[in-house]
């Protein structure tokens, strides 16, 4: 049956130490199609609510499902299908030896013809303006830069859900605008969207629902 | 934490190095057994889990016993308790040699537990107040902090692959090192570049712009640290002396 | 006086073929903030290392120009995580100062001045790898602070601090100003630009001051 639920989780528990918990029996459910926006002081769990959202962290327990699937019980590289993820730092997320190997590199692996990794590489190079960049190494380039990449990169494997962390990072107000305008269109796909940002203007531009996280919990989910 | 791990680092050092040189010197079983209830009790003073150390260094103690075990294998004197024809794989000589290396391996892992107890730069303090160079000691405290960094870079490298939904379990061997082959290069160069950005930061605050530098910490010794010493240096003295009158 | 006098600033990174910065021209009066700011990747980051000598001394390439600073400078680099790497929060305050021959009771008053400065004092004896990335960048520009730099580059230190940690960093860089030192942040947003007493646009290597009618005054 299809709630329409994108990613549900129940009683998230998890800390980096067993005593300690940064997520405090969290539940939560995000929508398929709807731009949330993630928000709370640093050091509240904003970051690690977003990898255990996505399974790259394991609650210590709790209950996660991504499009209806246990995501305790299938691989990250099943769920990496259908939620793409950009880490607050970008280098942790850069693979190829230039910037079009970078993007095309999921759909390579996954046994995509060259064609279609030519087709969705060029898209996502002029989508992100970095046509210039193709055969640098993804590592000499600007933070600003390496996050057009990385965003690119995720958008390749035309996910139905993206999380992004601190996306506005390192990107002048121009680049922004340019986030903005691929943002829009994804949501006009249908693709739903957590964005964990500070940037009040980069959230007012885009979300739909506002979460605030303190303490390891939801403390305010409101709609804009 | 207890009391005991409030000790003075060098007090720490000079015990595991009273631990180290029993374990190298002793080849007797009952001493060596002696000697790795004894380091699992200074665990226990130390408020350390033996069995937290195991899990933590449980990679590594899988390595000990394959390599005692292969060099069981070479061991031909002794009862044959395994043979292949008339090879003799494993004997009783070979398995006392493994058993001896396992315990004296993991009387290390149990001084490593001992000395987690202070971080890494009251330990470097340590050794440079025990007259050790700065420049080695920063190099070695650059290891402790940065070792566990690039393993965690190693690893999310690993989740960002699978993010990108490449599963490497599934894909043919030739891929497969393709794609470990074409991750070698950002995963060295972003070492590389977090080095040199690093460098950039240290040399941007002094780091040896004078050829001597003072240390806000100092360590002291106190009493108790300077009993623990000596009681332990007597006890070693005395446990080495009795072990060559034995043998 | 001008603390910071930087005079034809030319500069192409090793192996590259085109020039980052062509004869730059910046200057900055003692007590002053200036923004550096524009499109990302024009070349901000490069004119502040050149302006704090880590350009060219620890970064090679073609490098020429003249720059003439009154005072030590110093720079908070964007990253964080290349920025710490002692164990506690103590120990990266004092790591600057132990390095120039402080005493040790200097050194234990500027840690206990500029923890208070950057709001850290509870977090004086964590690990700093273990805070939140905003945390941590407070941590590396205590680190800076401690040496007492009288010229000190930003770049683009505000990026990952949520609300309170910039407001913070802003009473901390209005205090810095208010205490005589010369301050560059290197920023694009436009927040920051506010306590800004000048600002300067960077763009395809001409670096441009920006009349003053168009600053947003904040409480420097």
């Amino acid at each position: 049956m299809d709630n329409g639920i994108a990613i549900a989780a129940k009683d998230l528990v998890f800390g980096y130490r067993k005593d300690m918990h940064i997520i405090d029996h969290l539940s939560l459910s995000l929508f398929k199609g709807e731009t949330v926006a993630l928000l709370g002081s640093n050091g509240e769990g904003k970051t690690t609510l977003g990898k255990l959202l996505t399974g790259i962290l394991k609650p210590f327990s709790g209950g996660l499902w991504i499009f209806g699937e246990n995501a305790r019980t299938i691989p990250l590289s099943r769920i990496g299908q259908k939620v793409g993820y950009s880490f607050q730092n970008p280098d942790q997320q850069l693979l190829a030896s230039t910037v079009e190997d970078e993007i095309g590199f999921g759909l390579k692996y996954r046994g995509a013809n060259r064609e279609h990794i030519v087709q969705v590489t060029e898209s996502l190079l002029t989508l992100f303006e970095i046509e210039h960049l193709r055969q640098v190494f993804p590592l000499n380039l600007s933070w600003g830069e390496k996050r057009r990449v990385v965003l690119a990169a995720s958008l390749a494997l035309n996910p139905e859900y993206l999380v992004l962390d601190e996306p506005t990072t390192g990107l002048d107000e121009k680049r922004i605008g340019i986030l903005n305008q691929a943002l829009g269109k994804l949501r006009q796909k249908g693709i739903g969207m957590l964005l964990i940002s500070h940037n009040q203007d980069f959230v007012q531009e885009n979300a739909q629902r506002i979460l605030h996280m303190e303490e390891g919990a939801i403390a305010d989910d409101r709609y804009c | 934490m207890t009391a005991t791990a409030n000790l003075d680092p060098r007090t720490k050092l000079f015990l595991i190095a009273c631990l180290s040189s029993c374990a190298v010197i002793m080849t007797d079983w009952t001493f060596l057994v002696g000697l790795f209830l004894v380091s699992v009790l200074l665990l226990l003073m130390f408020g350390v889990s033996p069995w937290g150390i195991i899990k933590k260094a449980k990679m590594l103690l899988n390595m000990v016993i394959v390599i005692a075990i292969m060099q069981s294998i070479f061991v031909p004197t002794g009862q044959a308790l395994i043979t292949l024809g008339s090879l003799k794989l494993v004997t009783t000589d070979g398995l006392m040699m493994a058993g001896e290396f396992i315990l004296r391996m993991l009387i290390i892992v149990a001084s490593a537990g001992i000395l987690s107890t202070s971080n890494s730069r009251e330990i470097i303090q340590g050794l440079i107040q025990w007259k050790l160079p700065y420049e080695i000691a920063f190099m070695a405290s650059m290891g402790i902090r940065f070792l566990p960094v690039f393993a965690e870079e190693l690893r999310n490298t690993m989740i960002a692959v699978q993010l990108r939904g490449v599963d490497m379990k599934v894909l043919p061997w030739r891929q497969k090192i393709e794609v470990l082959a074409s991750l070698f290069q950002p995963v060295v160069a972003g070492a590389l570049v977090k080095s040199k950005a690093l460098s950039m930061s240290i040399e941007m605050r002094g780091f040896r712009a004078c050829h001597t530098r003072t240390s806000y910490l100092v360590l002291k010794c106190r009493g108790k640290d300077y009993g623990v010493m000596i009681c332990a240096g007597l006890l070693t003295a005395i446990i080495i002396v009795w072990y060559f009158l034995l043998y | 006086m001008k603390a910071v006098d930087a005079r034809d600033i030319t500069f192409r990174y090793k192996g590259q073929t085109s020039f980052v910065l062509e004869d730059v021209n910046f200057e900055l009066e003692q007590g002053q903030i200036a923004a550096i700011t524009g499109p990302s990747g024009c070349g901000k980051s490069t004119l502040g290392y050149s302006i704090c000598g880590v350009i060219p001394n620890l970064i090679k390439g073609d490098f020429s120009g003249a720059v003439t600073l009154q005072g030590r400078s110093g720079i908070v680099f964007q990253d964080p995580d290349t920025q710490i790497f002692l164990p506690t929060v103590e120990d990266e305050l004092a790591f600057g100062p132990e390095n120039i021959c402080l005493s040790r009771e200097k050194i234990g008053e500027r840690i206990r001045a500029t923890l208070e400065l950057t709001g850290l004092t509870e977090l004086r004896m964590k690990n700093p790898a273990q805070l939140s990335g905003g945390q941590k960048q407070l941590v590396a520009l205590a680190g800076v602070l401690t040496l007492s730099p009288d010229i000190i580059v930003f770049d683009e230190t505000m990026s990952q601090l949520d609300l309170a940690a910039q407001d913070t960093v802003k009473k901390v860089l209005l205090a810095l100003k208010h205490d005589g030192k010369t301050l560059i942040m290197i920023e694009h947003k436009k927040d920051f630009l506010e306590i800004a007493d000048e600002i300067w646009f960077l763009n395809k290597g001409e670096l441009v001051r920006l009349p003053s009618s168009g600053l947003v005054k904040g409480n420097g």
